[in-house]
């Protein structure tokens, strides 16, 4: 269930399948044309230098995303001058630093998730005139300096959510229609405005279902997520589904479906983002589905993506790296257990298609 | 005072019981008790603090701190009972800290305990690693979404904490003592007061609460969240002084914050209920806080022109 | 007023000899002697600077000082802190109002030495509300203090009430010597009035009074004797019934020394007449 932009949807599959049978990880390359100068490319590619800096080393998301970068890495062949990210993801000058100091290693290329839309933009300019190729992931910048942009397409994201949801509904009631609300994690944050936007969008191929309240968490991250769900489900008893747009609403939501003792045989919940907590709610059927990202590929189709753009290829501006909708169905299957899970992705390496 | 604050609340209830469907029933009765019983609780322990005139605005980190740690300790293994004994324990200690900066050492309250916030929130992150911490003990989550007697227990422990510190204050030499600190500082030390270990008692009190509110939530949300808590001092600071508190100091009383921590509840649960734009439930929620404030202010006056 | 008093009673019940104290290189006092009787009111004037506050500090215990020695009722007596003093029975009713404006009368009278309630509840920490209301209201019946309620704050009682409130609490806790530095200095003409009834109520029961005031016709009128201070120093003691303002105000400036002022103190009869620093 991907959902992106097909043609510049970097499929983890085909990368890695092409990647083994010619030696390196490039299986978009051949479409981009880089298949015929593989060969020759080999000890080229080794040779590369480049650093790869996330906001922060300190998270889950951020060594997920590292992972993916190492083992593309290790795939193809190249070491990397350095693994690297600030101490939070607040601490902006300090990521400006290590991308001032990356400049001063002379790498071919480097692999960035700014911190900041604007603050870093002069530094990715400085390194970018310089003649390093430059890979942004995850996050935007206010610039055009770079080769490529590698991130979850936020509103493809919410498509899928309201797909999801209509599907859960679908199958609990016979028919994808009643009302539906959703919460957002905070007004103003652009990739929560894509997804809701996304959903609002997805639900119109579902004239059944009818949009009855959203609901704002303010950024809270401890009552009001729960609270505002709670209020949702009083003013409207016959909430046939939920959608969450964030980790932390869909965990109020959970909490406030399980205190208003919600019969989830009856009303369905999606939302974004999973935990342990949550995908274990998931396999109980509480949640109906959990839009997960692909941040693993994020940090794998960086490195890929740098070594195409340092070889001289024009590489796409912006990259889909997917959005996967995870269900009670699903969730065992290999390719969702290898999402949410990379140290089982790492190991299996190479996944089968479907 | 607090019949203005009465006559507020049953004001809006009689409205949204008009307007709002679903105001008046059993589940929402239960949602708005578990909703306030967090940052009532805070809302208590700062009580304390205000009518010493002081403040303390490291309660929203230290619920955070509070909630992380149980959670650490539950998903090591630890007993529920002995965790959260250590968390309050540990808790009081941060208080006392507050209060001995405050007291011997003479800081400005507002300074001493804005330094704890960013302290609490920094240490919370790193012992949190910057994540949600999950733990498995479903007896220890259970009980936030239980009820006892057909009541919420979140809400029995406000009732528990709200009497136990209105006995406490409004009762015992050592409240009054908060009372004629806030009023006086210097005639209370003439006194004969300790002013000193009345301080660090009142700092200690307000965080064994944000402790204990840490807990609660931990339970609630079945894991800790090191962002939880963020902002909450200023609901907090905002209850209590809507419930007649004065940043002054000697003014203010447990029914009264209770009363703020409720209108407060009502308030942001009618207007989600009547289903307004939440930017607009924002704005109107903001409006209607410096409304009652105006409206109890004016009361009051006329209650002293009176004199 | 007081009749004769028996002999004992010209055995001060607080003596302090010889006092000094410098500031740096600023001398506020210079063996200094200053004695306090037993229902007896002792007027303490001198100009700003003179070193009345340093000495009133130093008896209360505010400040140590650099050399000489207090005594009450003869026994050699240090004060390190406030509270050593007033264990010793002495309290100040200070300029400022000692007070705690937002609580009621009983709670201002008993603050920090509150009746406990009975039994377990008291050893919890129970004040008794009841107990102290009655007997605040008893005490200052005595004293004749009138007040509306007992359960008004204090800060809305007139500033001759609260004054007279915190003299009160003072006399209320068995002092043997009340200091009153400047009690009517923000007070009108019948605010006044009442203060100084009172002063003399607290010396008719008893207590040893030291009066603080720049108003020379409130001291003439309420005082017993007149200690005058002068650049640090005590210039000589004025009996307000014999004594004029005029020579009060020049010994203050130092226009005139006293030089007969070496008769002891013999009887009550006499309080007032010269006494000499020693």
């Amino acid at each position: 269930m991907t959902v992106g932009k097909a043609a510049l949807t970097l499929s983890r599959r085909t990368l890695l399948q092409t990647g083994a049978a010619v030696g390196v990880g490039l299986g978009s390359a051949s479409a981009l044309g880089l298949a015929g100068c593989a060969k020759p490319a080999k000890s080229a590619i080794g040779a590369l230098r480049f650093l790869f800096i996330v906001k922060t080393v300190n998270s889950d998301y951020w060594q997920t995303c590292l992972s993916g970068g190492k083992h593309a890495a290790e795939q193809l062949g190249l070491q990397a001058l350095q693994f690297t990210g600030a101490n939070s993801e607040a601490n902006i000058q300090a990521q400006i630093a290590l991308v001032e100091d990356a400049l001063a290693k002379k790498p071919d290329f480097i692999v960035l998730a700014p911190t900041s839309s604007t603050a870093l933009d002069s530094t990715i300019e400085k390194v970018y005139k310089a003649g390093v190729k430059v890979v942004l992931i995850d996050s935007a910048a206010n610039t055009t300096s770079y080769d490529t942009f590698l991130a979850t397409d936020n509103h493809a994201g919410g498509l899928l959510a309201a797909k999801t949801l209509a599907e859960a509904i679908k199958a609990k009631t016979g028919a994808a229609s009643g009302q539906v609300a959703y919460s957002t994690f905070l007004s103003g944050v652009g990739s929560l405005t894509l997804r809701d936007k996304g959903f609002v969008e997805g639900l119109k191929a579902y004239p059944g279902l009818e949009l009855v309240a959203h609901k704002d968490a303010a950024g809270d991250q401890s009552t009001k997520p729960i609270g505002i769900v709670s209020d949702t489900l009083t003013r409207f008893p016959k909430l046939a589904g939920y959608f969450a747009d964030s980790l932390i609403t869909l965990q109020g939501a959970v909490t406030a479906f399980r205190e208003n003792r919600v019969d989830s045989a009856k009303v369905s919940l999606v939302g974004f983002d999973p935990s342990p907590q949550l995908v274990r709610e998931l396999k109980n059927k509480k949640i109906d589905g959990i839009i997960l990202q692909d941040n693993y590929q994020m940090g794998y189709g960086g490195v890929a993506y740098g070594v195409l753009a340092a070889a001289g290829i024009q590489t796409p501006k912006f990259i889909n790296t997917g959005v996967t909708a995870a269900t009670p169905a699903n969730v065992d299957s290999e390719d969702i257990q290898g999402l949410l899970n990379p140290s089982i992705q790492r190991r299996v390496g190479l996944h089968t298609p479907a | 005072m607090r019949f203005g604050l009465v006559g507020i609340i049953a004001v809006l209830v009689i409205v949204f019981s008009a307007t709002a469907s679903g105001f008046l029933t059993l589940q929402n009765l239960d949602n708005n008790a578990r909703q306030m019983a967090v940052v009532g609780i805070l809302a208590v322990g700062e009580t304390f603090v205000i009518i010493t005139a002081g403040i303390d605005l490291s309660v929203g980190s230290l619920l955070g701190f509070g909630g992380i740690i149980i959670a650490l300790g539950l998903a090591h293994n630890l007993p529920a009972g002995l965790a959260v004994v250590i968390v309050l324990a540990v808790s009081v200690v941060i208080g006392l800290v507050n209060g001995a900066l405050i007291s011997s050492a003479a800081l400005p309250p507002f300074i001493v305990t804005l330094g704890m916030l960013g302290i609490l929130r920094g240490l919370t992150q790193i012992f949190g690693n910057g994540q949600q911490v999950g733990y498995d003990a479903a007896s220890f989550s259970n009980f936030a979404s239980n009820t006892t007697l057909g009541i919420p227990n979140l809400f029995w422990i406000l009732v528990l904490v709200c009497a136990a510190s209105a006995v406490f204050l409004h009762l015992t030499r050592r409240g009054r003592y908060m009372y004629a600190i806030g009023s006086n500082v210097e005639s209370a030390r003439r006194a004969g007061i300790n002013v000193n270990a009345t301080l660090l008692t009142v700092y200690a009190i307000s965080a064994l609460l944000a402790g204990i509110a840490g807990v609660l939530l931990t339970a609630r949300q079945a894991q800790g969240d090191p962002n939880a808590g963020t902002g909450y001092e200023l609901d907090a600071i905002a209850a209590a002084v809507l419930g007649g508190a004065s940043l002054f100091g000697a003014r203010g009383s447990i029914i009264g914050t209770f009363l703020g921590v409720l209108l407060v509840q009502i308030m942001t649960n009618g207007l989600n209920l009547l289903n307004f734009d939440p930017q607009v439930a924002r704005m109107l929620e903001g409006a209607l806080l410096i409304l009652f404030v105006y409206i109890d202010h004016l009361r009051k006056l006329r209650v002293a022109a009176a004199w | 007023m007081v009749s004769a008093a028996p002999a004992q009673a010209l055995a001060p019940i607080l003596r302090a000899r010889a006092i000094s104290k410098r500031f740096g290189n600023v001398i506020a006092l210079q063996d200094v002697d200053f004695e306090a009787y037993a229902g007896d009111i002792v007027a303490l004037i001198g100009d700003n600077g003179a070193g009345k506050s340093t000495l009133i500090k130093i008896i209360s215990g505010a400040i140590l000082p650099d050399s000489g020695t207090l005594a009450m009722r003869g026994s050699p007596v240090y004060f390190h802190n406030p509270r050593d003093a007033r264990d010793a029975g002495i309290e100040t009713a200070y300029q400022d109002l000692a007070l705690a404006p937002d609580l009621d009368i009983p709670a201002n009278l008993f603050l920090a030495r509150e009746i406990v309630r009975p039994g377990l509840l008291g050893r919890l920490d129970f004040f008794d509300r009841r107990a102290m209301r009655e007997r605040a209201e008893e005490h200052l019946r005595d004293f004749g203090i009138k007040v509306g309620s007992m359960e008004q704050r204090v800060d809305t009682l007139s500033g001759g009430q609260r004054q007279s409130i915190a003299v009160a609490r003072t006399v209320f806790w068995g002092s043997a010597l009340i200091i009153m530095d400047e009690p009517t200095a923000a007070l009108g003409v019948a605010q006044s009035a009442l203060v100084l009834d009172l002063m003399r109520k607290v010396r008719d029961a008893g207590t040893a009074v030291v009066f603080i005031s720049h108003n020379l016709p409130q001291v003439f009128e309420a005082a017993d004797r007149i200690a005058v201070m002068r650049h640090g120093r005590r210039v000589g003691t004025l009996d307000p019934r014999t004594a004029t303002m005029d020579q009060a105000v020049s010994l203050m400036t130092g226009a005139t020394t006293l030089e007969s002022v070496s008769q002891p103190r013999s009887s009550q009869q006499n309080r007032g007449g010269n006494i000499p620093p020693s």
